[in-house]
């Protein structure tokens, strides 16, 4: 099975980098999308069917926060895991972030094997329930 | 938490992040060398800690961190460049403010880079590195 994924960060260089470590990591992979900020990811998910969801936290118009809510109320997009990637290392965030439905948690910065281990990881729950 | 606590927290979180996302290993000097070109970059932030932090790196330096950080094997163009140094400034910011209090609610603001950043008021803290192709320097100050 080859997954699609969904980056979604503010930051063109986050976002290249995070594309890279999957590239490298022998994950198979069919599509990567991206997305600036949670508006666009929603957006993306209206068109485009996705496995994955790694996302930032501090974006402009739509937050991580916000996006993992919105992506709970809808009943198509509920079931899409999310992994969040944050400088927020409080466990406050990381508290919530679990409470709203996310899937994982990965504190930048990182190691490319840590991103690496919980993609596995959530992508494996993803085919045992699927 | 007092001021020599905070300058262990700023230069521990700026090293584990050079360290980790571009592989460098940045030294402790006593400050930035002037006439340098550098790029700059600034974040506010609020909730629990408000202020701001800046980034400063030398122009050849920032090249070398953002193409690392990139892994990339040619010149990295400087809106690149400046993306890179946006996201390392989120990363050493975020990761210090974390440190200092793992219950604290933190809001960051959008990096960015700036010709010259408001000079900072006697409170500011700063710390001066040598890295690969240059130096660089960041600085908090909370309000």
């Amino acid at each position: 099975m080859s997954y699609r994924i969904l980056i979604v960060d503010d930051s063109p260089g986050m976002r290249a980098v995070l594309r890279r470590v999957i590239d490298l990591s022998g994950i198979p992979v069919e599509t990567c999308l991206s997305a600036c900020h949670g508006g666009a990811a929603l957006a993306t998910l209206r068109s485009e069917r996705v496995d994955l969801i790694l996302t930032d936290i501090n974006m402009t118009e739509m937050n991580g926060e916000e996006l993992v809510e919105a992506l709970k109320k809808d009943a198509a997009l509920r079931d899409i895991p999310v992994l969040v990637i944050s400088t927020d290392a409080t466990s406050n965030r990381m508290q919530r972030m679990l409470e709203l439905g996310a899937a994982g948690y990965v504190i930048k910065p990182f190691q490319p094997e840590t991103l690496r281990c919980e993609v596995e990881r959530v992508l494996g729950e993803v085919n045992v329930t699927g | 938490m007092s001021p020599a606590e905070l300058d262990r927290a700023l230069t521990r979180c700026t090293g584990r992040v050079l360290e980790t996302m571009c592989y460098a290993d940045p030294l402790p000097i006593t400050g930035l060398e002037e006439g340098q070109p550098f790029v700059r970059a600034e974040l506010k932030f609020h909730g629990t800690f408000e202020g701001v932090f800046h980034l400063d790196v030398t122009e050849e330096a920032g090249r070398g961190l953002a193409a690392t950080f990139l892994g990339a094997d040619d010149d990295v163009p400087a809106p690149q460049m400046a993306s890179v140094i946006c996201e390392l400034t989120n990363m050493i910011c975020g990761s210090m403010l974390s440190s200092l209090d793992a219950q604290a609610d933190i809001h960051l603001d959008a990096p960015e880079v700036v010709e010259e950043p408001a000079p900072h008021s006697g409170n500011a803290l700063s710390r001066a590195f040598e890295i690969d192709d240059g130096q660089m320097a960041v600085a908090i100050q909370f309000n």
